[in-house]
């Protein structure tokens, strides 16, 4: 499982982009019951996956005010999702150096909307962190796929 | 006059922030969205003394930019730094084929960029 990674590489990202630490900690069950964002990357080749990221908007709205330098209520909801979208493809790139070699990456989508509970049976590891005191949830499903022979 | 560089990446939040930390640093800066709008905006500015160049983006990606502008021998002396999320051996030793002169993951920090530019825009 890959617990201890993800918690490590998003550290890592919000302390470089974000001046913060995370902390891990549970998730509240209403955590994204109002509007939330979900990052998705996904592995193709000697692992086949997903990584994504859950924000909810208020704290979606305060990452993208820091990374494009504007007051969050100035951020416009493209910026938004590709700031999201970016979180998680910096992330997936990381990951991606623990994985088996051969495997590449899509480009980020985001949608509107929680955690995916689909594909549960192939997690490869969870995190639930706090960034600036809100939650963030980080899934990663997947398995190694038939593109794994070196 | 202020060096230019071209910052190319699909994501606009990596535009900014790149942009953002080149600015406050004296540079003048144009942005790319992918890589073929990269190799239109290096064949048509000469003013272009640099590249900061993202890889994993749509339609033309950055080591394909990378190498389709290095084919072109007016190009042989632009200096090109990759920045992007990955860091597998893999791509690095083909970007260094290629002619890249760095190799920067992400997440970056915008002093450590500037450094480097500031270094090879001198070279």
């Amino acid at each position: 499982m890959f617990d201890d990674e993800l918690v490590t590489i998003f550290d890592a990202i919000a302390v470089t982009l974000l001046g913060t630490e995370v902390r891990v900690a549970p998730t509240p069950r209403d955590a994204f019951d109002g509007r939330a964002f979900t990052g998705c990357v996904d592995f193709v080749g000697s692992f086949e996956g997903r990584l994504s990221a859950t924000f909810a908007e208020h704290l979606a709205r305060r990452v993208a005010g820091l990374m494009f330098a504007r007051a969050p209520e100035d951020v416009s909801e493209a910026e938004l999702r590709d700031a999201v979208g970016e979180l998680v493809n910096i992330a997936a790139g990381n990951l991606k150096g623990v994985l088996p070699p051969h495997c590449r990456l899509s480009l980020p989508t985001v949608h509107v909307g929680g955690p995916s509970t689909a594909n549960h049976v192939a997690m490869a590891g969870k995190a639930m962190l706090e960034l600036f005191k809100e939650p963030v949830f980080v899934g990663f499903s997947g398995h190694s796929g038939a593109g794994s022979a070196a | 006059m202020a060096k230019k560089v071209l910052v190319v990446d699909d994501s606009p939040t990596v535009r900014q922030q790149v942009g953002l930390a080149l600015k406050q640093a004296g540079y003048e800066v144009v942005e790319a969205t992918d890589g073929a709008d990269g190799v239109a905006k290096v064949g048509g500015d000469p003013q272009i003394g640099m590249v900061i160049l993202d890889v994993n983006m749509p339609r033309m990606n950055g080591l394909e930019m990378l190498e389709t502008v290095k084919a072109n021998g007016k190009n042989a002396d632009l200096p090109i730094i990759m920045l992007t999320s990955e860091g597998q051996q893999s791509l690095i030793e083909r970007a260094k084929k290629a002619g890249a002169k760095g190799w920067i993951v992400k997440p970056f920090k915008a002093e450590l960029l500037v450094a480097a530019v500031k270094k090879l825009l001198v070279a």
